[in-house]
């Protein structure tokens, strides 16, 4: 689809208030219409898939020093919270900081990926206005972005990587306005998937992000028989009377976009093949595994549906371990392990390794120290960055020192100052995805306060 | 989908042994039958039925054809103190009874049966209709470590409806000492800082009372907007220091009737220990020394953990952004998502003084709310801005009450709300509630700088099962329809049917108690058109084919 036929169907759109793009394209047409001219990089799918650990996931367990003396400093630190040495699952990074590391006990899987290159672990990032030190933080010489350590405010900062500004849309929400028209061939299927509700990452200032259940997308019951048929009618009658009511507009919207896309899908995912990988039963109320297992099938039929660019959102959640930290984050430890191994073979058996990176989100790491039995809200974290393309098996980027008054955070609870931005780490990913270098500062536009725009971890394209 | 088939084995069970029971009797607001049928308007009402349905879609869980004609009766203020002084309507008492069933167990389910019963049936509406708003400011979850306390979150819900048209002060005070929430933002047992074993208290209680239940994030306006600095930034109320020093004072505190040298063991089996009260101080574990809060205010050193509980909750509860910041999420609960900065400020100065010098009279703030002239003018509803997407669960009450559904079990079998209303009494996903205050759908409404918080959980995948939810409470849930699931609530359509043959008369009925007198002409030819197009039916298929197609237009899911 060329630019003047984007145009036209999105201010037609935009005049008819629903469908896929938001109405906000009227006042954005002028700048899209710039970014468009950025071509995409890579011809074949590619898909990125986000995992939100949800509450703060504690990245000091996750990834542990195992020599002898580092170790015994993270264990005084840490106190209770702290894994016993003989526990971890070793791995051997090239950039290790002269130190011995291993994973979390419950990483067996993703301890796999890593030896064999296909997960890295990108170290120490988190939501930054500016570089920072401990010293420019204690004197407020470097501005800091607003409300640290509150689960809300660092969520949204890690999903619009902006961090110091109220920002509408997320960083991948502005890779679809970018990026959608030319790759999908402006399907109505938005390029932004959510199978985890809304979500702030995937909020574009043109194209809305589309949502699916771990079980595809939900039909309407007895409409297709009977009185159904009279009843669909009726409804999509009502639903399609244009209100002046901005509420019921927008819920005659979702509605219409809801019935309209899942005749697609539905079809979609019932011719698609049969996945031999069996994915895991979880525990607790996470569904991680479930919602990896659609994405695989959605990959699967990527084709069919005409995608050639997709994110992908999936959410785990309990990593607010304030309380009772070792059990339930090894639960969570469980859960992302088994399902991300699942989705790694399922990828492997589409022949879509190379074509999908997947990589961990989370509002903040937690704090070193213990509050009896929990750790509470900290900033710097490391995360995984698994797939085919993935110079894996090795850090990105420098680890803190865990020792008690260390200089690498922000004060005696351990809460780590990140020496990575978040958009330094979505960058390369964007980058990755096809975003061109041209269009890195439209979609981050802080990006030029840090020291990259590719932390290089990925295969270059 | 477990629980489900757990819960029909159960009730098989039941009617094996010859045991129906319903959780609590039906208080007799449903009377069922001729007399309930069509109410007379009173002889010289106070407001037209369509007023006074208006009235009771932003108030209660529903109108009903009684609640309109005792409306229209005595006017919006009289009906409002009636119900302010209606006896509360309790969870425990329910819960207990399940308790002492030989054969119902006693699950998070059971809770959710019982809010729907006292939701759609009990008298004191607009108490259970506050209690709900505050359970999604003071937020407590089954979701996570509270999944097996069945009494004390009933428990928690009964002293929130009890506490709702009392004074913001004791609540918050009565809350912070909950177990329920000491157990959830993490207050129970916890200890001053330890510098031998390296602990410092935990601040997720102090962080989150701070954000989401008083105050939040930036210095407010009375009428809600935000304070701006020179730069045109908004300023904060407080910052990491203040977080670490309110977690000291929420030290010290462990179940009520602890041994003062049993900090770690202290429990419910315990003699004397009460796992349901509110908490109590073991003064060793408090941190006794001096700290600053809101504003900079010095609490001395030394002092016990209620004195410090005390004053620190004082500190907050004269912080200026309270009036503002509670009442403006009432509004939005109850009448609006956008409403006027001079409506939360009318609203917000009855908050800070009642008229008789008393700060945080819920009484009178709610009545605040539901008598200004932004709730009750219907001026307003004609405005593109106005009104709100109603909450999944209230529509689905909704229809529970206008047509007076009961079960054969005369129970609630509702038992997993989330999966498809993505609502859950006391069952929110995390301490953000179900959605946020600020939540804006992408398009016009975000364009427009306005917020739609309810629109956080209504997506592509709800919309559907909500709607599948609606197929099943109507086409699959009336009287003359035998559910697989004999708890689940049936529409009682006796009365709708005795005037199904009058075309007119029952779309207006309909009308009243669906739209509260706005469905535009529109709605109502396409409702004539089906009822025409299904002529071949029977009455009883064709009117809940119709109530379907309703409850889903974009008409009845906003409040406006």
């Amino acid at each position: 689809m060329n630019r003047r036929k984007f145009l036209s169907r999105s201010i037609s759109s935009a005049i008819a208030a629903g469908g896929l793009f938001s109405a906000n394209g009227m006042l954005q047409l002028a700048k899209a219409a710039t970014l468009q001219n950025g071509s995409i990089r890579g011809g074949s799918y590619k898909a990125l898939v986000c995992v939100f650990l949800d509450g703060g996931n504690d990245s000091a367990n996750m990834v542990v020093p195992m020599g002898a003396a580092e170790h015994a400093a993270y264990a005084q630190v840490r106190g209770d919270l702290a894994i016993d040495s003989s526990s971890l699952l070793p791995i051997s990074p090239t950039n290790n900081g002269g130190r011995s590391w291993g994973l979390h006990p419950d990483l067996p899987g993703i301890q796999s990926l890593f030896n064999q290159g296909q997960a890295a672990l990108v170290t120490n990032v988190g939501s930054l206005a500016y570089p920072i030190n401990q010293s420019q933080y204690n004197n407020g010489s470097v501005p800091i972005p607003p409300n640290l350590f509150s689960h809300s405010d660092q969520q949204i900062q890690w999903q619009t990587s902006i961090a110091d500004e109220p920002s509408i849309s997320g960083w991948s929400g502005r890779v679809a306005d970018l990026l959608h028209a030319s790759a999908n061939g402006g399907s109505d299927l938005s390029m932004n998937i959510s199978l985890a509700g809304n979500n702030q990452l995937q909020v574009g200032e043109l194209i809305n992000q589309y949502h699916l259940t771990n079980q595809g997308s939900v039909s309407l019951n007895d409409v297709t028989f009977g009185d159904g048929e009279e009843r669909l009618a009726a409804l999509q009658s009502l639903l399609n009377q244009p209100q002046s009511n901005l509420f019921q507009q927008a819920y005659a919207d979702i509605f219409n976009r809801s019935i309209d896309l899942d005749q697609v899908i539905s079809a979609g995912l019932a011719g698609a093949v049969n996945l031999s990988t069996q994915f895991p039963e979880q525990q607790g109320y996470n569904t991680l595994s479930s919602q990896l297992e659609m994405v695989a099938r959605m990959i699967s039929i990527q084709s069919t549906l005409g995608m050639n660019r997709q994110v992908f959102f999936v959410k785990l959640g309990g990593f607010d371990n304030h309380d009772n930290h070792l059990n339930d984050h090894a639960i969570g430890m469980q859960n992302l392990n088994g399902a991300v191994t699942a989705f790694q073979a399922a990828m492997a058996e589409l022949g879509m390794t190379d074509e999908v990176t997947l990589f961990t989100a989370s509002d903040f790491s937690r704090t070193w120290v213990s509050n009896g039995q929990g750790s509470d809200h900290g900033w710097g974290a490391s995360h995984f960055v698994i797939g085919g393309d993935v110079l894996g098996g090795d850090f990105y980027g420098d680890m803190p020192v865990i020792e008690l008054g260390s200089t690498d955070t922000v004060s005696d609870h351990g809460r780590v100052i990140p020496t990575q931005a978040v958009d330094e780490y979505a960058a390369t990913l964007a980058q990755w995805f096809g975003v061109a270098p041209g269009n890195v500062s439209d979609i981050f536009p802080n990006i030029g306060r840090f020291d990259s725009s590719d932390l290089g971890f990925m295969n270059p394209v | 989908m477990k629980n489900q088939l757990r819960w029909s084995l159960i009730i098989i069970l039941g009617c094996w042994h010859g045991v129906t029971v319903a959780y609590c009797p039906a208080d007799g607001i449903f009377k069922s039958g001729v007399e309930s049928f069509f109410p007379a308007v009173p002889s010289s009402p106070l407001m037209s039925e369509a007023e006074a349905a208006r009235l009771l879609q932003q108030s209660t869980f529903g109108p009903t054809l009684s609640a309109i004609r005792r409306v229209q009766q005595i006017g919006a203020e009289a009906w409002l103190d009636e119900q302010i002084a209606e006896t509360v309507t309790l969870q425990e008492p329910c819960m207990q009874r399940v308790l002492n069933d030989p054969v119902l167990p006693l699950y998070q389910n059971s809770r959710q049966e019982v809010w729907f019963l006292n939701s759609a049936e009990g008298k004191d509406q607009l108490r259970q209709r506050m209690a709900f708003a505050l359970s999604q400011l003071f937020v407590v979850s089954d979701r996570a470590s509270l999944g097996n306390e069945v009494m004390g979150l009933a428990k928690y819900y009964d002293m929130l409806a009890t506490n709702a048209f009392g004074n913001y002060r004791d609540l918050l005070e009565d809350v912070t000492l909950n177990t329920m929430m000491g157990f959830y933002l993490g207050m129970f047992r916890n200890a001053k800082a330890d510098p031998v074993a390296g602990t410092q208290p935990d601040e997720n209680y102090a962080r989150e009372v701070l954000q989401l239940f008083s105050i939040g994030l930036h210095q407010l306006n009375m009428d809600g907007t935000e304070v701006l600095d020179i730069d045109n930034n908004p300023i904060p109320t407080y910052d990491q220091e203040v977080i670490e020093h309110f977690a000291r004072v929420f030290t010290g505190w462990n179940y009520a009737g602890c041994d003062d040298n049993n900090w770690t063991w202290c429990n419910p089996t315990n003699q004397g220990v009460d796992a349901y009260a509110p908490m109590e101080p073991i003064e060793a574990y408090h941190d006794t020394d001096a700290k600053t809060l809101l504003d900079g205010f010095p609490v001395a050193a030394g002092m016990t953990a209620q004195q410090d509980l005390t004053i620190a909750l004082d500190n907050i509860f004269n912080h200026p952004n309270v009036p503002p910041f509670v009442s403006k999420q009432l509004i939005q609960r109850f009448v609006t998502s956008n409403p006027t900065p001079a409506y939360v400020q009318r609203v917000a100065n009855v908050f800070a003084d009642n008229g008789s010098g008393v700060r945080g009279d819920l009484n009178a703030v709610i009545k605040a709310i539901l008598l200004d002239d932004e709730a009750r003018n219907v001026s307003f509803v004609s405005n593109p801005n106005y009104g709100k997407l109603k909450e999944p669960l209230i529509r689905y009450v909704n229809l529970i009450r206008a047509f007076e559904a009961k079960s054969p079990t005369g129970r609630y079998g509702n038992w997993n709300p989330e999966f498809s209303y993505l609502q859950r009494a006391l069952g929110s996903p995390s301490v953000f509630n179900f959605y946020t205050p600020h939540f804006q759908q992408p398009g016009p409404i975000r364009d427009q700088g306005l917020v739609s918080p309810e629109f956080q959980i209504t997506s592509e995948t709800t919309v559907v099962t909500i709607a599948n939810e609606m197929n099943q409470a109507t086409n699959r849930g009336h009287h003359d329809y035998t559910h697989w699931n004999e708890s689940m609530p049936l529409l009682q359509l006796q009365r709708e049917l005795s005037i199904f043959d009058d075309e007119a008369a029952l779309l207006d009925h309909l009308d009243l108690l669906l739209f509260a007198g706005q469905m535009s002409a529109n709605t109502r030819s396409v409702a004539s058109n089906l009822l025409a197009d299904l002529q071949d039916g029977n009455p009883v298929d064709r009117l809940t084919s119709l109530l379907y197609v309703l409850v889903l237009s974009p008409e009845f899911v906003v409040q406006r």
